[in-house]
């Protein structure tokens, strides 16, 4: 079974190369025009990304109550969670009101720079706690100023986390696909979009696997030789950091945040919600629910074969492909049979989500789980009572939390869909026609109902949350 | 005797060693050895927790080191009770009970209750709700409940009081002295060997 969700996890990869036509498919020019362009606007991204993330970082590092610590967690994390196209929504009707163009480099980099700059921080500052050393470390330079700590000590002790945040989020960036789908204009084609245009417009399958191919090859030099960042032993302490008190910085999440839901109902007219289409919102919250469904399997699947060495390894050295690379291998697999490319939506959301969302949050729940685990195989219990009585109580939370957030992004989900659905048969893909077009009143329209069907979902984990609890 | 032969491991700079080893299959065997002397690492290995190439483990006619940590038939107590956390007491023992299809497990636990100076309430404590000593003496119920071949207990007691100290080691003893099993308790506590029949030493990654 472990094997099996290894050769799933890497089936994009196999399938991509299984296909692989010839190289002089491609035209080069254009290639290595955008392979600048996207390189380009990935670098700027990572720059103001990790910058103004790691003065985050130092601000929330800094604050010391629990409580206050979690709330500016949160805050940071808003628009990491939230689905991309409310944050686009959002920054193109602030773009609108204030009468400036967000399109092109710019727009692209300034989205990619929101939605990374609370990540950084938080990851920044998860590091600052987890080296335990830093307070001895910061002994010696007691009496220097504030920039000697940064400069002598910060700076140094953390190079190599620095390095493998930069290196992430310039990853992210360089294989961001909904973003460009949106705010990227004819001269600022990526590397994802140049695949998706050769696959759907052009419906030329050879040149997008060679492009796919090239761009995984690039990635993969660069994941081999980023480090990974160990956070296992991240804890609020009075003692350390005590040297840097300035929160000053934590401003930047709270702005990006406030801006964000301004944003989103700042042209709020409740009279255009008359006109919906309830087959295309039925159909949308079918898709996020089953999606958040497969993906609470997934995971008690992983929980129940848990603990394995090789399986944890596996997962947290593991990195999904690009959203287009497994759009584009599950199409070349399913493309006659539209009953099966139907389903391998389900599948591709997997593939894409899981190694973020078991980095986040199921690596750091295993500490708990592991030992628990283990003794109930010292006490002879077979699969099943240990599934029943162990793993299946024990990670439930976790797995519908896991599978809420599916949900959620799913329902906001317009890069997906746009590989495997009709160009506007679900609300994402609707929201994303009218915003391409700049038809802002009824993407208003779209994105409301949106976020009442995210609502719902809401309500309904929520529901699922309590009959769980009740019953355990 | 339960013979284990060639077991040596490696982790960084520490290392296990020991080319034979000879463990009584009956009565209470103790081992002591200096805290980080690698006692705990030794035990992982042989519950299966940590993987041994080329060890064997020679124990009622059959290799123990070869087979599934499930089928091993071994009652673990550690160092700090471990227990499921979200089961209570009654839930717990319920599930030692069924892992190894024990169907007198409430006759026995009653029994085991009275011995170890448990009051029936407690069955219906959650288990982070329990102290140190009570989480110790449950979870040597829960590994008795489980009919082992071998008792392996790491640091059990250390969270006990004299009196409950005397009730679980005479526990211990009359439950292996009534199903022929052998016990191996690892501890740094030397005051406790006068009680074991056999005694052994772990120095330097090595059987003294």
């Amino acid at each position: 079974m472990i094997l099996l969700i290894v050769l799933f996890l890497l089936s994009p990869y196999i399938i991509l190369v299984a296909k692989f036509p010839s190289l002089n498919l491609i035209n080069i020019t254009e290639f290595i025009s955008v392979f600048q362009f996207t390189t380009k606007q990935a670098l700027l991204s990572a720059v103001i990304s990790t910058g103004l993330g790691l003065l985050v970082g130092l601000s929330l590092a800094a604050v010391k109550n629990k409580k206050k610590y979690r709330l500016y967690e949160l805050i940071c994390y808003i628009p990491c969670f939230v689905p991309v196209i409310f944050i686009v929504f959002s920054f193109l009707n602030i773009s609108q009101l204030l009468k400036f163009s967000i399109s092109g480099l710019f727009g692209i980099v300034t989205m990619h720079s929101i939605i990374n700059i609370g990540l950084v921080g938080v990851l920044y500052s998860k590091v600052i706690l987890s080296k335990s050393s830093l307070s001895n470390q910061l002994s010696l330079v007691q009496g220097g100023s504030t920039f000697n700590y940064i400069a002598k000590v910060l700076i140094p002790l953390t190079a190599k986390d620095i390095m493998f945040i930069f290196s992430s989020i310039f990853l992210f960036c360089f294989t961001s696909f909904s973003i460009p789908l949106i705010i990227g204009g004819v001269r600022s084609t990526t590397l994802e979009l140049l695949i998706y245009e050769k696959l759907i417009i052009s419906n030329s399958v050879e040149q997008a696997v060679v492009i796919a191919l090239i761009q995984f090859i690039f990635l993969l030099g660069i994941m081999l030789v980023v480090n990974r960042i160990d956070l296992k032993n991240t804890k609020l302490s009075s003692q350390q950091n005590s040297y840097f008190s300035f929160k000053g910085f934590l401003i930047i999440p709270m702005v990006i945040s406030l801006v964000l839901a301004l944003g989103l109902f700042i042209n709020l007219n409740l009279s255009l919600l008359s006109v919906f289409n309830a087959e295309i919102i039925l159909y949308s919250l079918f898709i996020a629910l089953i999606a958040g469904y497969t993906m609470f399997m997934f995971c008690q699947l992983l929980f129940s074969l848990l603990p394995s060495r090789f399986l944890e390894k596996f997962l947290l050295s593991y990195s999904s492909p690009s959203t287009v690379l497994v759009g584009l291998s599950f199409v070349i697999l399913f493309n006659h049979n539209s009953d099966i490319k139907f389903l391998s939506i389900f599948l591709i959301y997997i593939i894409l989500f899981i190694p973020f969302l078991y980095k986040m949050f199921i690596q750091s729940y295993l500490g708990e789980l592991i030992p628990v685990l283990k003794l109930s195989k010292v006490m002879g219990a077979n699969a099943l009572l240990k599934f029943k009585m162990i793993s299946f109580p024990l990670s439930y939370n976790l797995c519908l939390f896991i599978a809420f957030l599916t949900s959620v992004w799913v329902m906001g989900d317009y890069a997906v869909s746009s590989l495997v659905f009709d160009s506007s048969s679900t609300l994402a893909l609707s929201a994303k026609n009218y915003m391409r077009s700049y038809k802002m009143n009824e993407a208003t329209n779209v994105i409301i109902l949106m976020l009442i069907c995210e609502l719902i979902i809401f309500l309904i984990y929520k529901g699922l949350l309590n009959v769980g609890n009740k019953k355990s | 005797m339960s013979v284990i032969k060639n077991l040596k491991f490696k982790l960084d700079s520490f290392e296990l060693s020991i080319p034979e080893w000879e463990i009584p299959d009956k009565g209470l065997s103790i081992l002591t050895g200096e805290s980080g002397s690698g006692k705990s690492t030794l035990l992982d290995i042989l519950v299966g927790f940590r993987k041994c190439k080329g060890m064997s483990w020679n124990f009622l006619g059959i290799d123990y080191s070869n087979i599934k940590i499930e089928d091993k038939k071994i009652g673990l107590v550690l160092q700090k009770g471990e227990l499921f956390p979200h089961l209570n007491v009654r839930q717990c023992i319920k599930f030692a009970a069924l892992a190894r299809d024990n169907k007198n497990y409430l006759t026995e636990s009653e029994s085991f209750l009275k011995e170890l100076k448990l009051d029936k309430e407690i069955l219906l404590q959650k288990t982070p709700t329990l102290s140190g000593g009570e989480k110790q003496r449950v979870a040597l119920l829960c590994a008795l409940i489980g009919r082992p071949k071998i008792l392996l207990l790491d640091e059990a007691f250390s969270a006990l009081d004299i009196e409950n100290k005397e009730s679980a080691l005479g526990l211990v003893n009359r439950f292996c002295l009534t199903n022929n099993i052998p016990a191996l308790l690892v501890t740094h506590d030397v005051s406790l060997i006068s009680r074991f029949n056999s005694h052994f030493k772990l120095q330097d990654g090595s059987i003294v």
